[in-house]
């Protein structure tokens, strides 16, 4: 598996974890076919860099999905942001194991029609099926050219989404 | 009266869900946007939830601040953050917990009952 393949995978894979900790059910799906229409009208955008690797994650939730999940009081641009912001949290632990640190910048919300992003390399979406709505993240993300994504125990110790240490 | 918890997040969607999770079980809650925010609005809080990335003051810098201005508050971090350097410097600051979001209301509320005595 290539470092880009591995990411993707990773980024996959936290999509699933983090939307069903949200009740939505995710499912990884196939991504969209070349000149698929996704109509997409809300969209988080989040950079993040790091001495190993550096990039952009988009964010974007079918409306539905995005209401089922809204907290009580919240508005859809501020929930969509935080959904960006924990899903490139967990992606970033998920890169701790292989020895990649990465900071992340604030989330940017940008609501509008048609939204269409344009990505270095043409890489297609990632998308997940969230029961009836889905969502979709394009990761632009850009290794140093010496790095070799190896997955170590001793870095592991990451504390897990959703677990509580108390000191 | 009611407790009062500072909660301390850039994100408006999370204090809102901890702000409703914690006024709903009879807590008070005052809302801080990052470190410096909340700095001035500690006086009253029993304890504080805290995110750790945030712009201007971030998390730490505030636990570290509060430790040097000799403060007894129980700081909890809520974050998306699991390095272990991380956790480790938080504690060696003065933080009581660390919570990796998402949090569960459960666990939230037995952490609160427990520090904001």
């Amino acid at each position: 598996m290539s470092n880009q393949e591995l990411l993707r995978s990773e980024m996959s894979a936290c999509g699933v974890a983090l939307f069903d900790a949200y009740g939505l059910g995710a499912q990884q799906s196939e991504s969209p076919r070349a000149g698929e229409e996704l109509d997409l009208r809300l969209a988080a955008v989040i950079g993040f860099s790091g001495q190993k690797v550096r990039g952009t994650l988009m964010l974007a939730i079918d409306e539905g999905a995005l209401r089922r999940s809204l907290p009580p009081g919240s508005e859809p641009r501020d929930w969509l942001a935080e959904l960006a912001n924990q899903l490139l949290g967990r992606f970033k632990n998920r890169l701790a194991r292989f020895g990649v640190d990465l900071t992340i910048s604030t989330p940017l919300v940008i609501l509008g029609e048609r939204l269409s992003p344009s990505v270095r390399g043409a890489t297609s979406p990632l998308r997940w099926a969230l029961g009836a709505d889905r969502a979709h993240a394009w990761l632009d993300a850009e290794l140093a050219p010496d790095v070799t994504l190896v997955e170590s125990k001793a870095m592991a110790e990451v504390t897990a989404e959703g677990e509580l240490l108390l000191f | 009266m009611p407790k009062k918890i500072l909660v301390i997040d850039d994100s408006p969607a999370i204090r809102q869900q901890v702000s409703l999770c914690l006024t709903s079980n009879g807590f008070e809650v005052i809302e801080a946007v990052d470190g410096r925010d909340a700095l001035e609005k500690t006086g009253a809080a029993a304890m504080a939830i805290c995110d750790v990335n945030m712009p201007g003051m971030n998390g730490i810098e505030f636990v570290k601040e509060m430790a040097q201005r000799g403060s007894t508050l129980p700081i909890v971090m809520l974050t998306t953050e699991g390095r272990p350097e991380l956790v480790a410097e938080a504690k060696k600051a003065g933080a009581k917990g660390w919570m990796v979001k998402p949090f569960k209301p459960e666990q939230l509320l037995q952490v609160v009952n427990r520090l904001a005595a």
